[in-house]
């Protein structure tokens, strides 16, 4: 029997010694936080489960190398962030190629949306769409680190830890990765225009 | 509110304050900024309660047991130290202590050796210094026959 109140040092003890039942309440524990995480990268969320599900097979993999010393939410964290970035390697796309396929309609739409207006859902839908193709254009750790930082809320110095880097090198990714963007939204007038 | 605080609450997370959209509405630089914000918050948008389908625990243990490296993983995975090694250590005792209980309790190899010796018509014949049983002869007819 697995106490469902253990520590997540203790669990990840027992699963490294192969208990199985330890390793189910891991999952129960963590699953949404890292689907979540995920569903940031991949909008489908098959994809999103998909990796998650991969995170938590290497979390297994691996359990012997974890040192308690250390929270479990931030190897969980590593993990999941590394995940993301072979997978988002594998499906980056070209910037000129995603911009020069952008119709008038969408463009206009996420101009739109980029200018504080409210849309229609197909719209938004689709403007949504839109902007996580041009993201897709990024390079895999520069958007990590954005969204890492941005959107989740992490420091620079537990975003360094996580990714294996130091603080400066991530403020330089997040600086670079901003001007990207800024450089793409300016464009997306003329998008919508053509 | 200046263009520092203005960016700063821009890459917090959560949605723009008043105070921010009057910023940007004055400043292009700000709205630029506000517009890069934006579009990453718009591709990376996900619902806030979202959760896995049912039944993700279940196809998670499936992909486990599919994946041959997986389902030994205890070995893998730094078990070896664990559990490989005692095992092989324990299996190795084992074998020197069966190998010492055959060697005290086995017959003695050489008391078979002699027993065949002694009951083999040819060694029997060799050793007595008639090497015609050999050729399937009787004993003694052999000198004879050759005898000019």
């Amino acid at each position: 029997m697995v106490d469902d109140d253990a520590s997540d040092a203790s669990l990840m003890r027992r699963v490294a010694g192969g208990d199985p039942a330890a390793f189910d309440v891991l999952v129960g524990r963590w699953r949404n936080r890292v689907f979540r995480l995920a569903l940031r990268f991949f909008r489908r969320p098959e994809d999103a489960e998909d990796v998650a599900q991969e995170v938590f097979l290497k979390l297994y993999r691996t359990a012997a190398t974890y040192r308690s010393e250390a929270p479990l939410e931030h190897f969980l964290l590593r993990i999941a962030t590394n995940t993301c970035v072979d997978r988002l390697r594998e499906s980056a796309r070209r910037r000129e190629q995603v911009l020069s396929a952008i119709t008038p309609d969408a463009g206009a739409w996420l101009d739109r949306a980029l200018s504080g207006t409210a849309l229609e859902a197909q719209e938004a839908e689709a403007a949504k769409g839109l902007a996580a193709e041009l993201l897709a254009t990024l390079p895999p750790k520069d958007r990590t680190v954005l969204v890492l930082m941005d959107l989740e809320g992490r420091t620079a110095r537990e975003i360094a830890e996580v990714m294996g880097s130091t603080r400066a090198a991530v403020k330089v990714r997040a600086m670079r990765a901003r001007r990207a963007l800024r450089r793409i939204a300016r464009r997306l007038p003329e998008k919508g225009r053509s | 509110m200046n263009c520092k605080e203005c960016r700063d609450e821009l890459r917090r997370p959560g949605d723009p304050s008043a105070e921010v959209l009057r910023h940007t509405a004055s400043c292009p630089a700000c709205a630029a900024e506000s517009r890069a914000a934006l579009l990453l918050r718009l591709g990376s948008a996900r619902e806030d309660g979202a959760e896995p389908r049912a039944g993700f625990e279940e196809r998670l243990r499936k992909r486990l047991l599919s994946e041959p490296a997986l389902s030994r993983s205890p070995a893998l995975n730094g078990g070896f130290e664990r559990m490989v090694r005692p095992a092989l250590a324990v299996a190795a005792t084992l074998a020197m202590a069966c190998a010492g209980l055959y060697l005290q309790t086995a017959p003695d190899p050489g008391a078979d050796l002699v027993s065949l010796v002694e009951s083999d018509p040819v060694f029997t014949s060799v050793l007595a210094g008639d090497p015609g049983s050999i050729f399937g002869e009787e004993p003694g007819a052999g000198a004879t026959a050759e005898t000019p």
